[in-house]
Formats: C-alpha cells, sequence, structure tokens
C-alpha cells in the first residue's frame, strides 16, 4: 500500500509502455485518450496523496522501493536505497506537471499518427521521469531521473523526423542542459564526498522514522502544507554550516553547482539560447516543456531551500540571475513574431520571479516562489497548447505541411483564443506570488537601509542590491505582461494592418475532445492558484509589493494590447526609440552567438587540430619516426626490412625463451 | 539439479575456453561445406557458448561455487581445490598441471598450470565475450571474402584466448592466452579489411608485441623476484623453493595470512615484513611496475598510445572491429585491474595523481576528436578511447566505487560498442559507406535500422538508465574521492564528466545527421568512401566527388559488378542476436546491485593492500577533533601504513587543513 506513491510515475510509464507496444495499430484516436488518462489517473492520484497527506497529521510520507539499489563498498563507500518522498511541496509540483500533461494531452497531440505516437511517447516518458524527479529521496537518483527527463525532452522536440531543425532543437536542448547537469553533477558528488551519504532527508538536515511510516509534524497543529514545511527548511543543515567554517566557500561552491542545475533546466539567463531553437518546433513541445521539463528546476532550488541558508552568495547569485532573466528574456518575449516563442519566453521571465522568491529565501517569499512555479507551468501549458490551435489552422492554410491536417474551425478557433485568455488570467492569479516576492524584496531593501542606518536588519533578510533586484523583478513582470497580451492580440485578433487568424473551415472535423474538456482543465489549474492565494494570506504578503505588482502587470497588459492593435501605427518616436531594444531581444542578445564563438567554435578548432595531433604528432612521434628512421637504414632494400621485422619476431620468441630458460636454471 | 550439470557447472569455464576451440576445428572441418554452413556451425558455437556464460553466472551467483585455493602443499605439489568462504576469491577453479619440471616425487622446476578460474572482476567480462561474439559472427556477413572457414576460425580462436585470459589464474597461461587473442587478431586485420590493411596490421603488431614484450618482461621479473623474496623467507627448509606462476602465490596476501594452509607468503607481506627483502621487492618493483603499467596501457590503447586503435579499427572488418574494442582493449584494462592495482599499491598510489590526470585528458581528448569525424567507425573509435580514459581514471582513483565503477564501464562500453559496431557493419553492407556525409533521415525510411543505431549510440553516450551512465557517474564519483594525494579533485572530475559531455555531443550529432533530417541515402549509382584511409572496400581508386565532410575528402566509386540489392531496413533476423546485449545494458542501468554484488568482494580484494578512505556515517550528532596518523597522515609502507581506525563521527573526517583523515585495512 505505502509502496503504491510509485504509481505516480508508474502509470505515465505504463501508458508509455502501452504505446510502445501498441505500435502502428494505434490511431490517433487511441493515442490521445491513452496519453490523456494516464495524465489524468496521475492527477487523481496526487490528489489522492495530497488528501491523505492532509487527512492525517502527517508533514510527510516516504516509501523505499529497492534497498539497496547501488551499495558499494559498505561503510564508507556509496549506498543509495531508491525511496520517495510525498510531502506538500512534491504534491504541489506533480499536480502543475500532471495538469499541464493533460492539457497536452488533450490540445498538442496532431500530426501524422507515428508522430502521435512518438509524441505522446516523449510526453509521457517526461512526465514519468519528471515525476519521479521530484519524488526521488536521494540525489543519486533524482540525477538520474533529472537527466532522463531531459532526455525524454529531447525525443519530444524531434517528433517530426524529416525536419532538421527539430533534430537540431532536440540536440541544443539535451546538450545545453547536460552541460549544466555536469555542474549538477559535481554538487551531487560533492555532497556524498562530504558527507558520504546521497539521501535527501540526511543531506538536507531532517530526522525521519523508518521506512513507509506516515511520520508525524511534531506539533498537532502543524499542516501539511508547504508554509508549513517551509518551517523545517529554512535551518542551514548542522553539517554544511561546519564544513563550511572549515572549509570556507564549501556552501557556496554546493549552492552554485545546484543552481547551476536549475538554471539549464529552467532556461535562466544565460542558458537559454536552447529554448530559441525549441521554440523552432511544436507549440505543444513547448508546452510540455515549459509545463513539465522545467518545472523540476524551481523544485531543485525549493527542496534544497536548506543548503541554499548555509550559502547567502548562492542566494544572491540566484536572485540576481532571477532578475536578469525576468528583464532580458521579458524582452525577448517582447521582440518575437511569433506567439509560441514570445510564450515560452514569457514562462522563462516568470520562472526567473520564481528563482528570485526562492533565492530570497522568506517563508512568504518561498511559498509564493512555489505557487508562481506551479501556476504558471499549468497556466502557460494551456496557453500554449491554445497556440498549438492557432498554428495548425496557419499551417493548413499555408498549405506549408500536408502533413498536419487542420483540426480548426471557427468554434475551436474561439476555444483556442478564449482558452489563451484564461490561460493569461490564470497567469494573472499567479501572480499573486509576484507580489508577494515584491513585497519581501521591500522589504529586504528597506532592512539594508535600517541596517545601514543603526546595524538592526529587522525581520527579513538584509539582500544587497534588492532595491535593484525589485526594479527588474518589476520591468520583468511589466515586460512578460505586455509580451503575453501582444501575443494575444497578434495570434487570435489581428492588428489593424489585417495580419491576424486564418481560418480555413473545415466542417467535416468536429470538434475534439479536448476542446471540449478544456473549460474543465482551466478550473482544475484554476483551483492551484486560489489554494496558493489563500496560503498566501496566512503571511504578511507585505501590501507595497501586492499593491504596485497589480498595476505593473495591468499597464503591461494594456501597453501590449495597445502596441499590437496599433501595428505600424505607432508613434515614430517610439518606434525609433525600441528600435535597437527590439532588435537586441529579437537576436536574444547575442547569448547564442557568444556561446557559439566561446564554447562551441573553439571545441571544433581544437578537434580539428587534434586530428593533426593524432595522426601527424602522436602516430608520427611513436611509428612514424621509427618507421622513417628504419626506411633510412634501410633505403632500397626491402627484403633487409622485412627480415628487420622477422628478426624482430624472432628476437621475442628468443628472448622469451632465454628468460624462461634462465628461470629454469635459476630454480 | 542433476549431477552432471553440477559437474559441467564447476568446469564451465573450462568448457568456455575448450568450447571456441572445438567450434574452430569444426568450422575447418566443415570448410568445404560453403559459407553459409560455416557461418551456421559458428554461429550454434557461439550460442552455446553463450548458454554456457548465462549458466556460469546463475552458478557463481548462486553461491553454489565456493571460492577455492589454488595453492600446492608444503612439498609444493598441487593439492586438490580447498574451498574457502574467502569472499572475492576465485571460483569455478580447474587447477590442473601444465607444464613442470618434477623428480618424480615434488616439484624442482617452474610449475605452469592450466589454471582458470573466476571471481568478480572477470566473470561479466568473461560472460560478455560470448555475446559480443555473436554480434560479431552477424557482422561478419559477406565480409568473410574468399575464406570464410579461417575468418571464422580466427573468430573463434580469438574467443577462446579471450576467455582463457580473462579467466586465467596462471600467468604464463594469462600471457599465452593474451598473445593467441593477439594473434588472432592480427591475422583476422591483416587477410580481411580495407585497402590498407596490411599496413595497419603491422603497425598493430608493432604496438601489441611492444607491449606484451613489456608486460612478458614485467611478469617474468616479477615471478623471479618473487622467487627470490620466497627463497630467502624459507632459506632455513630443506627444499629448494621452484618459480610459481600462479596468481593466487604471485599477487594474493590473503592465502599466507591464513595460519591454516601454512602456506608461503605473498611479496606484498613478505615486503612488510623484513627489512631486507622489502629491499628487493623495493628496489624491483618500481622497474616491474612500470613495465606492466605500459604494457598494458598499449594493449588497452589509452591515450596516447591509441592510435593503433584507430588506425586498425578502420581498416578491419565489421567484426574484426567489435572483437577489437570490445574485448581486445578490455583485455589491456583487466589487466591494470588484476595484475597493476593488486600487486603495487605503494606505487599506484605515488602514479595515481598522474594516471586518473591521464584518463580523463585522455578521455577529453577521444571525446573532443569524436566530434571532428565524419565516418561512422572513427567516431566509434574515438569514443571508444574516450571510456578508455575513464575506465583508466576509475581504476586508478583506487576507490571502490571507482573501481566498481571501470568494471561496469569496460562491460556495457563493451556491450554497447559491439552493438554499434555491429550496426554500422551492416550499414555498411547494405550502402558500401560509412561515411554521415551521404546519410540523412534514416529514421523515417528505416526505423529498425535506424532505432537500433539510435538506442547503440545512447548506450556509448551514457543516455541515464543505462549500464554505461552508472558505469561513468560511479567511475567519476570515484575520481572525485579519489586517492591521489594532494590537490583537489575537482578539476579531474570536471574535465571528466566533460568527456561524457563530449562523447555525448559527438553521438547526438551523428543521430541528428544520418537519423534525422531528410530522407537520403547513398544513390545506387556510386559508393561513396572517406579518402583518409577509411575505405570499407578493397579498393579505392575512383573518381574524385563529393564535397569533403570535416576535412574528409569523400570520393565516388563505380559500384562493382555484383552489386547489391537495394539496401532495405534491417531485419528481425538482423536485430535478434543483439536484443540480449540491449537488454543487458538495460538491466545493469536499472537494477545494477546484482552486477556490484558480485564484484564488491573482488574489488575489495584488490584494494586491500590501499589504505582506505574512510568517510563518516551519515548526519553524526557528534563532531570530534580529527586524529592524523603517521608524520604524513598517507604512509603506504612501513608501520603507519596501517593505522588504527579513528573516530567514525563526522568530524574525523576533516582534518585541520580539510583533508580526509585515513584508514588501514583490517
Amino acid at each position: 500500500m505505502n509502496a503504491s506513491v510509485a504509481l505516480i510515475p508508474g502509470i505515465p510509464v505504463a501508458g508509455w509502455l502501452l504505446l510502445a507496444a501498441g505500435g502502428k495499430r494505434l490511431d490517433g484516436g487511441t493515442v490521445r485518450i491513452v496519453t490523456a488518462a494516464a495524465c489524468a489517473a496521475m492527477f487523481a492520484l496526487v490528489c489522492g496523496w495530497s488528501t491523505n497527506l492532509g487527512g492525517s497529521q502527517a508533514t510527510e510520507f516516504r516509501a523505499t522501493l529497492i534497498d539497496p539499489w547501488i551499495s558499494i563498498g559498505g561503510d564508507g563507500g556509496l549506498s543509495v536505497a531508491l525511496k520517495l518522498r510525498f510531502d506538500a511541496l512534491a504534491g504541489a509540483m506533480l499536480a502543475a506537471i500532471a495538469l499541464a500533461g493533460l492539457a497536452v494531452a488533450l490540445r498538442g497531440i496532431e500530426g501524422t499518427p507515428g508522430e502521435r505516437r512518438r509524441f505522446a511517447g516523449g510526453l509521457l516518458l517526461c512526465l514519468a521521469a519528471a515525476s519521479g524527479t521530484i519524488l526521488a529521496d536521494d540525489f543519486l537518483s533524482f540525477l538520474v531521473l533529472w537527466s532522463l527527463s531531459s532526455l525524454a525532452a529531447g525525443r519530444m522536440l524531434e517528433v517530426r523526423r524529416e525536419r532538421p531543425a527539430d533534430a537540431a532543437a532536440a540536440r541544443s536542448l539535451v546538450l545545453a542542459q547536460r552541460l549544466t547537469d555536469v555542474v549538477l553533477a559535481i554538487g551531487v558528488f560533492s555532497i556524498w564526498s562530504w558527507l558520504g551519504t546521497l539521501d535527501m532527508a540526511t543531506v538536507l538536515g531532517g530526522n525521519f522514522g523508518g521506512e513507509g511510516d506516515f511520520l508525524a509534524g511534531g506539533e498537532a497543529e502543524i499542516e501539511p502544507t508547504i508554509a508549513s514545511g517551509f518551517a523545517a527548511m529554512s535551518q542551514a543543515p548542522r553539517w554544511l554550516v561546519e564544513l563550511d567554517e572549515r572549509q570556507p566557500g564549501s556552501a557556496t561552491l554546493l549552492a552554485a553547482c545546484l543552481l547551476a542545475g536549475a538554471v539549464g533546466r529552467c532556461a535562466q539567463f544565460p542558458i537559454f539560447a536552447w529554448l530559441r531553437d525549441a521554440a523552432k518546433t511544436r507549440p505543444a513541445a513547448i508546452a510540455a516543456i515549459v509545463g513539465v521539463v522545467m518545472l523540476p528546476g524551481v523544485y531543485l532550488l525549493a527542496r534544497c531551500t536548506p543548503l541554499f541558508a548555509a550559502a547567502p552568495e548562492g542566494r544572491l547569485l540566484a536572485m540576481a540571475l532571477g532578475g536578469m532573466t525576468m528583464v532580458l528574456a521579458g524582452v525577448i518575449a517582447c521582440s518575437q513574431s511569433d506567439a509560441k516563442s514570445a510564450v515560452a519566453f514569457a514562462a522563462v521571465s516568470q520562472f526567473g520571479c520564481a528563482f528570485l522568491g526562492l533565492g530570497l529565501g522568506t517563508e512568504a517569499a518561498f511559498v509564493a516562489a512555489v505557487m508562481l512555479g506551479t501556476t504558471h507551468a499549468a497556466a502557460y501549458a494551456v496557453m500554449l497548447s491554445a497556440v498549438e490551435d492557432r498554428s495548425a489552422a496557419d499551417r493548413s492554410a499555408e498549405d506549408a505541411d500536408a502533413d498536419l491536417p487542420a483540426h480548426l474551425d471557427r468554434r475551436v478557433a474561439a476555444i483556442a483564443k478564449w482558452s489563451f485568455a484564461s490561460g493569461a488570467v490564470l497567469v494573472a492569479s499567479g501572480l499573486w506570488g509576484a507580489h508577494a516576492i515584491f513585497g519581501e524584496l521591500w522589504n529586504a531593501s528597506a532592512a539594508v537601509d535600517a541596517s545601514a542606518a543603526d546595524g538592526d536588519s529587522g525581520p527579513s533578510p538584509a539582500v544587497p542590491l534588492a532595491g535593484l533586484l525589485l526594479s527588474f523583478g518589476m520591468a520583468g513582470l511589466f515586460l512578460a505582461s505586455l509580451a503575453l497580451s501582444r501575443a494575444f492580440v497578434l495570434g487570435f485578433l489581428g492588428n489593424r494592418n489585417g495580419a491576424g487568424l486564418r481560418v480555413v473551415p473545415v466542417e467535416s472535423e468536429p470538434i475534439s475532445l479536448g476542446s471540449r474538456l478544456q473549460p474543465l482543465i482551466l478550473a482544475a489549474a484554476a483551483a492551484a492558484p486560489l489554494w496558493g492565494a489563500w496560503k498566501l494570506l496566512s503571511v504578511d504578503a507585505r501590501p507595497f509589493g501586492g499593491g504596485v505588482g497589480l498595476p505593473i502587470a495591468l499597464a503591461g497588459m494594456v501597453c501590449g494590447w495597445w502596441g499590437a492593435r496599433a501595428g505600424d501605427r505607432l508613434p515614430t518616436a517610439l518606434r525609433r526609440m525600441l528600435a535597437p531594444v527590439s532588435r537586441l531581444g529579437r537576436h536574444r542578445f547575442y547569448l547564442e552567438d557568444v556561446f557559439f564563438l566561446g564554447i562551441v567554435l573553439p571545441l571544433r578548432a581544437v578537434a580539428q587540430i587534434g586530428r593533426f595531433v593524432d595522426w601527424f604528432l602522436i602516430d608520427g612521434l611513436l611509428v612514424g619516426l621509427p618507421a622513417r628512421l628504419a626506411a633510412l637504414a634501410a633505403r632500397g632494400t626491402a627484403p633487409l626490412r622485412e627480415m628487420g621485422a622477422r628478426f624482430y619476431l624472432l628476437s621475442m620468441v628468443l628472448a622469451t625463451a632465454v628468460l624462461l630458460g634462465v628461470l629454469m636454471w635459476r630454480s | 539439479m542433476p549431477d552432471f550439470f553440477i559437474k559441467l557447472l564447476d568446469n564451465v569455464v573450462f568448457l568456455m575456453v575448450l568450447l571456441p576451440l572445438v567450434g574452430a576445428a569444426l568450422v575447418v572441418a566443415s570448410a568445404r561445406m560453403g559459407e553459409e554452413a560455416i557461418r551456421r556451425t559458428a554461429l550454434v558455437n557461439v550460442l552455446f557458448s553463450c548458454a554456457l556464460a548465462i549458466g556460469m553466472v546463475a552458478h557463481f551467483s548462486s553461491g553454489a561455487a565456493d571460492s577455492v585455493e589454488v595453492l600446492v602443499d608444503e612439498d609444493d605439489h598441487l593439492v586438490a581445490p580447498r574451498e574457502t568462504r574467502d569472499a572475492g576469491g576465485p571460483r569455478l577453479a580447474t587447477p590442473m598441471r601444465w607444464l613442470a619440471a618434477s623428480d618424480g616425487k615434488r616439484v624442482v622446476g617452474p610449475d605452469v598450470r592450466l589454471s582458470f578460474g573466476v571471481d568478480g572482476l572477470s566473470l561479466w567480462l568473461i560472460a560478455m565475450v560470448p555475446f559480443v561474439m555473436l554480434a560479431a559472427l552477424c557482422a561478419a556477413q559477406d565480409t568473410a571474402g574468399e575464406r570464410p572457414a579461417v575468418f571464422h576460425a580466427l573468430l573463434l580462436g580469438a574467443q577462446a584466448g579471450a576467455i582463457a585470459a580473462f579467466a586465467a589464474r596462471d600467468v604464463v597461461l594469462f600471457v599465452v592466452a593474451l598473445e593467441t587473442t593477439l594473434l588472432c587478431t592480427f591475422l583476422l586485420l591483416g587477410n580481411w579489411g580495407g585497402y590498407d590493411r596490411r599496413t595497419v596490421a603491422r603497425k598493430f603488431l608493432a604496438y601489441n608485441l611492444a607491449g606484451g614484450l613489456l608486460v612478458i618482461v614485467g611478469l617474468i621479473g616479477l615471478v623471479i623476484v618473487e622467487q627470490r623474496m620466497r627463497g630467502g623467507a624459507v632459506a632455513s627448509t630443506a627444499f629448494a623453493t621452484p618459480a610459481t606462476f600462479a596468481y593466487e602465490r604471485l599477487v594474493d596476501p590473503l592465502p599466507s595470512a591464513s595460519p591454516e594452509t601454512n602456506t608461503l607468503p605473498g611479496p606484498l607481506e613478505l615486503a612488510g615484513s623484513s627489512t631486507a627483502r622489502g629491499e628487493q621487492w623495493a628496489a624491483a618493483a618500481p622497474w616491474i611496475f612500470a613495465a606492466l603499467l605500459i604494457g598494458f596501457a598499449i594493449r588497452a590503447g589509452t591515450f596516447p598510445f591509441h592510435t593503433w586503435l584507430t588506425s586498425a579499427n578502420l581498416e578491419a572488418t565489421a567484426s574484426t572491429s567489435v572483437f577489437l574494442t570490445a574485448v581486445q582493449i578490455n583485455l589491456g584494462l583487466y589487466g591494470l585491474l588484476r595484475f597493476v592495482v593488486p600487486l603495487f599499491p605503494d606505487m599506484c598510489l605515488i602514479a595515481a595523481d598522474g594516471l586518473v590526470g591521464l584518463g580523463v585528458f585522455g578521455a577529453a581528448y577521444g571525446g573532443l576528436l569524436a566530434i571532428a569525424q565524419g565516418d561512422l567507425k572513427k567516431l566509434a573509435t574515438y569514443v571508444c578511447v574516450a571510456h578508455i580514459g575513464i575506465c583508466l581514471a576509475g581504476i586508478f582513483s583506487l576507490t571502490q566505487t571507482g573501481l566498481s565503477g571501470a568494471v561496469l564501464l569496460l562491460v556495457t562500453h563493451g556491450l554497447g560498442i559491439a552493438l554499434f559496431l555491429s550496426l554500422i557493419g551492416l550499414l555498411e553492407r547494405r550502402y558500401r559507406t560509412r561515411d554521415m556525409e551521404p546519410f540523412g533521415g534514416l529514421a523515417a525510411r528505416r526505423p529498425r535500422l535506424a532505432g537500433a543505431l539510435a538506442f547503440a549510440a545512447l548506450t556509448l553516450a551514457g543516455a541515464p538508465g543505462l549500464g554505461t551512465f552508472l558505469g561513468e557517474t560511479l567511475a567519476v564519483m570515484g575520481v572525485y574521492r579519489g586517492f591521489a594525494p594532494g590537490g583537489t579533485h575537482l578539476p579531474r572530475t570536471a574535465l571528466a564528466l566533460v568527456a561524457t559531455l563530449l562523447v555525448a555531443w559527438a553521438l547526438f550529432g551523428m543521430i541528428g545527421r544520418i537519423l534525422r533530417g531528410r530522407f537520403r541515402e547513398p544513390g545506387s549509382g556510386m559508393i561513396y568512401a572517406s579518402q583518409s584511409g577509411t575505405s570499407p572496400l578493397p579498393f579505392r581508386d575512383g573518381m574524385r566527388g563529393a564535397s569533403p565532410d570535416d576535412g574528409d575528402s569523400v570520393v565516388a566509386i563505380p559500384l562493382p559488378p555484383r552489386a547489391p540489392a537495394a539496401p532495405r531496413d534491417a531485419s528481425w533476423s538482423d536485430l535478434c542476436p543483439l536484443l540480449p546485449m540491449a537488454a543487458a545494458v538495460i538491466w545493469l542501468g536499472t537494477m545494477p546491485q546484482f552486477f556490484l554484488d558480485e564484484t564488491g568482494p573482488a574489488v575489495d580484494r584488490a584494494l586491500a593492500g590501499y589504505p582506505r578512505l574512510r568517510l563518516p556515517p551519515a548526519a553524526a550528532p557528534a563532531i570530534e577533533p580529527p586524529e592524523r596518523g603517521g608524520s604524513d597522515g598517507f604512509s603506504i609502507r612501513g608501520e603507519s601504513r596501517f593505522a588504527a581506525p579513528r573516530s567514525t563521527e563526522f568530524g574525523s573526517k576533516l582534518g585541520d587543513d580539510g583533508e580526509f583523515a585515513l584508514e588501514g585495512p583490517p
């Protein structure tokens, strides 16, 4: 019974196996039903476990599946048991990815039968790996599943096998994320090297009971919520504090390694080059990546809050990267010409806000960041699924891709439009989190001023550059709102210049089941931010931040709407002023070029040089030089060379025989 | 289980060596029956070997076969194998006297035994060989040329030699088996393959004979030193000490540690127990160590001795390549594991820093060069070089984790590269080229071939969930917590991880280039071959054609009169022989504990002479000040080597300068 929590990642795996076993016999409808059913079952199971968690006086539930999974060398070696942990944080994350998966499964599985099957398989594998990552209770299985989710995302991107751009996008995603995974792996190895274990409960400093127990949270009034979980996570583990005292910088190194993993996964600055390539593929794949693959990045930071508590520099780094990403990704989102890129970069911008909150490290900011991450993952998945419908119509209108039939008639177009709008509203409700984070930042800024004045830092942590980060956050929020609003207008309404949605009525095509179920999905997705908002009410939401965040978001939306509708009729002065920024945004601040020039090109050059080193230098020294000397010595005397070779062989045999003879004689 | 089967399984290793030899004889005998009959005979033989390998693993892991000591009595007479409960010792041993100078009563001269045995280090490598040979045989279709019987007989001979080398418990037997494998591979390489096959065969032979010579010199030196030391130890006894080649006697200090056996002490103990003999050992050990290390490194194709591997692999037929990269290089690394690590702890500890550095640098170098390749076999070869580097680093991390990871990587790499190269062979047979340039979008039209190729590439790239991933991870973890004194391990760990990234980059690039994108395959009128000595066919002259890829000139050659039929997708009969290897890779990646359970005791035994890094149990409540043993805390020989265990608390692992405290073996 207790081990049934393993069904959460197990259900998508079962669905994937079913699809693999079915093969070509499964038509598109069956594939969609199987995938959606797996996602729905996963969501139901997560809800069930959350209810179970809430009904018992427990803060978490743990189960051991395989013990030991890897055991080497006994004491002092490596011992890893395959364990799962379900708590409020994991529940929220799992619910979000299940919802996102459901939205994608219902709306995004399009294309040829083969493509549908492959895409659905990739999606289910992503879901399984991501949910396994969230449930993993040791860092090694976490690392394995973390990497697996990246690989599955790559597979999902390249379902249209005949498109080189898709394959390049998949390769770009996998390699970029693997680059950061390398750094994450160093962090995991460091934990093992320092502490001798990879068990999360031990590493993060908790004291836990035996296998499969419902673990009492201590006091009866403690509820199994994210906020109450934060109380246990706000303290840095003693081992890390003491280690940092002995080896200064250890905690910072560890925090930086973990942060690097999260940055690569959530496409934060400066590792968002891969998102450009990914955005060239279908919107549903981006939806799945935003909703399913990116969220574990936020989870990693949230789960490792105790480790960050010991490393103020690591927290500051997380905040700085989050703040910069909010602004840069916001600018990029605003300057994109296609809706899916705009929405994807807006999502990345908002994940930056979550980084900001998690780096801040206060209770309100933590809860807000988790809520922001979960709601945005689900909401952006819904929006991108709507863009998928829009794209399907566009493709059929231009006859650009004969493999993709149009499923969009006017009724579906309306549903897609309102789906997008509803997703945007969901995002806005999730912005409660941003408000709380801004409030905390405001207080942190005030704390800095206060500490400068009288040395008292007050209740919030004194964060250097808090004012600057607050400005970054607000600017990012404005830009993301503007981008979403602009994408909605350009993608679904059209501007005054006539550009807009071109819909080809296909009367014979019925409205898909996914479209009909859209309101249900949205209702379920709305529950998460509402719940989060309710939780936020229990903490001090910092009125200033809450007050200023909403007007900024509204202003961004209005500006985006106005700008998109105006099109070329924007004032010339304004267009001139915005042109350089827009150009920078379209080129994504040339980060890809920097990456290419700084890493890819030198590596390729070194690889080419290596070929010559290999063939001319090493081989030349070890073989070529002796061979040439021998050739010079026996110039024109091939028989001599042959004889030399024979002599060499013979001498080998003789030397062995002589040695053996000596041996026998000595014996 | 019937007694017959139990007896059969007790002698399974001997049978696994014998069976391919019998098969080779049968193949030669059936030479006139046609190529198909020859292939079937060889295939049946290898299938029997596979069944025996499975039986061996099952019998070994069931505990039915206890460890045995293959030792002699007081008069140095061979006694029956004695069962012990020594975890990590050899099992399934079949000792037989082979060459011994005897006066009728006792051995007076060198005593060479036909002694086979299996322990955790060799079990999986032995079991891997028949499955690799299955892939090699599948890849051998249409490549055997005019003398298929000799070709298959040599392949089977190489199989027998490899299994014998992995299982040998006698030094002479080990060398003979090693050289047999070398000879078979040399003949395979020189007679079948590309245009430059004879040149690269000579190069292959030059390298490997040099390596083999060093190994022979090292081992004979070891025998002589051991004999001299032992002679001194028993000078008071009445009889002279004959030279022994038994591995247990030479390497393993454990048998002599038991007073019941009344056997003579091994060199390790002698070195530590007596100053005079210790000096003898100290004088000889560096030279023997160097000879063995360099010899095995050459045989393994480690950087910078890898150029014979890259050359040979390019001109070899697919089946020879499979054997070369999956088995032949494993033999070299196995030699390091079997002889160098257990026998020379002091030397290894001194050299570990450099060797780990060399390993990770070689891995990064291999990964980097793999990126620049346009030929599939070249790519596979450099991936192989990268994996060899990681294995070397894992081995010389001298930690249980690193060694276990290295053994796991040896096995999974062997399986993965065999899969990959046999599929490249299939591709080459179908399309008459292995350049990546003419291919594209195979996944759309050749889904089975593309799927299998993608799986093999993912295996080599260390995709999570597959055995290679865990092998690499464990080896690199060992490097991180390695034993090399001084400095931090972070740069080497980072470089090793970057090497895995580069390998993945190269292989994902390959997948993108030939499996994805718009479909294209070599045209029916031309064949394509790389100009840089990589022609897959015995003819290279032709008209210069398409644009070069990655610096390689591509030559378009008119098809020969016997043009193959239109290329088609891989059939299930092509892929079925590869399925067991794929299943094994997945199994080792998801449920590795079975593998580690069998390997662990042997790894512990190999590291018995080393001080151990002792890390604290997790979350210890108390912090105690660290204690450091010896003058430098890292003394290897002498009294301070085996310092008493320190506190097991967390704080004790870190010294004042943040280094780990050491603990000696129990």
